[in-house]
């Protein structure tokens, strides 16, 4: 099975190196593609030195559009399987294969933080807003999900020609409206506990005005995606 | 009768610099039609000021300048939202033309690199771009489809 890990990267110039050395010994039978979103700095040859394809987007185009690209990359060269997984090494290259596992009984698998496992802790409204939606988006999906805007997950061949189609660049689109999305044209989800590394540098922020906006923002877009007509992916391109 | 003839003058200049436009193709029909049809609705109402006061008087309103008013407000409107429309169409087209241009230079660049493998002559090294094209180390795999697939050929699935 043809397995591809897709890494959006910006400015990542620190980190990155070390990422793609660990999956490479983590998954050696995965190729990797770094999809390098107009970096200013020298991302993508470190990514290309590391041995991982590099994709180089002319400008910005936003987390959303970089892992839409990746996604593309995939569907156009045949892979079975794609994971997402963030360069900064917060996730961890070890969980790959567990997520990887979760495609077996449905078609986009989630590595999930909340999921007993891991020390990693949100309070205060952010929270409240994160149980919130996953709260709604568990019920659509009849399945329970705790952790639905974290960026690893996995896709099958049919998952991906979903994000293909329908997969938005703007805030909260590549997590909150490309899965409920999803579930609504009829595609299965599940969730794998993983555990979440820190982040190398920058810190969470706790501010309660910004977790409101977080909360309003994020129920609009998730308003928006409950209200979308669905994607067919069984009619021809 | 001089304001008449001011707001004559207003009007048909519109319609001709719409046109001066459009000929020029600084503008596209698709955005010129609105404008058109404001420019024509000027010159009706220039000539025939009457008309305003018989409208005003239908709908009910009754300061005439005041359905002017409202009209103009919301052709202003109905215009800026055609204009944010067209720009967020724009902007999804220029997202996944940019994604295809990184796909290519991808493609384009393992191309060069195999070639260059299978006959270094057969294109010149140091041209502008280069440094970007050839890799410092050639990487492992000496075929041009990605890892997996360990096919010869550049495959283009659709």
């Amino acid at each position: 099975m043809a397995t591809l890990v897709i890494m959006p990267a910006w400015n990542e110039h620190e980190v990155i190196g070390q990422t793609l050395a660990e999956l490479a010994e983590k998954v050696p039978d995965a190729d990797l593609l770094v999809v390098d979103d107009g970096s200013r700095d020298d991302t993508p040859e470190i990514a290309e030195r590391a041995g991982a394809t590099v994709l180089r987007l002319p400008f910005n185009l936003g987390v959303g559009g970089a892992m839409r690209c990746g996604y593309h990359y995939a569907r156009r060269f045949g892979y079975d399987r794609a994971i997402q997984i963030d360069a900064d090494g917060q996730h961890d290259p070890g969980d790959i294969v567990a997520v990887l596992d979760g495609l077996e009984r449905a078609d986009i698998s989630i590595g999930a933080r909340f999921a007993d496992k891991g020390t990693y802790k949100v309070r205060g409204p952010r929270k409240w807003a994160m149980s919130l939606l996953s709260g709604i988006i568990s019920r659509l999906a009849h399945t329970r999900l705790t952790d639905i805007t974290s960026g690893f997950r996995a896709a099958n061949r049919r998952a991906i020609e979903q994000y293909c189609r329908h997969y938005p660049a703007e805030y909260l689109g590549d997590t909150v409206d490309s899965l409920v999305v999803a579930i609504r044209s009829g595609l299965s989800v599940t969730q794998v506990p993983v555990e979440m590394r820190p982040r190398q540098g920058g810190v969470p922020s706790n501010n309660p005005a910004k977790a409101a906006i977080y909360l309003v923002r994020s129920l609009f877009a998730l308003f928006i995606a409950m209200t979308r007509r669905p994607v067919s992916y069984q009619e021809a391109d | 009768m001089r304001l008449t003839i001011f707001f004559l003058i207003v009007a048909i200049g519109i319609i001709v610099g719409v046109l001066l436009l459009l000929r020029s193709r600084k503008l596209k029909e698709k955005y010129a039609a609105l404008w058109i049809i404001v420019g024509v609705l000027s010159v009706i109402l220039a000539c025939f000021p009457r008309l305003l006061f018989w409208a005003a008087r239908f709908v009910g309103i009754e300061v005439p300048s005041n359905l002017l008013f409202a009209l103009a407000l919301l052709l202003v409107l109905s215009v800026c939202l055609h204009l944010s429309l067209e720009v967020s169409r724009q902007e999804e087209r220029l997202r996944r033309l940019a994604e295809e241009a990184a796909i290519q230079r991808e493609e384009t660049e393992r191309c060069v690199r195999a070639l260059r493998r299978l006959n270094p002559a057969s294109l010149p090294a140091a041209h502008e771009g280069a440094g970007e094209l050839g890799s410092p180390e050639p990487t492992k795999q000496l075929s041009i489809a990605p890892s997996h697939s360990g096919e010869e050929t550049v495959m283009v699935r659709r």
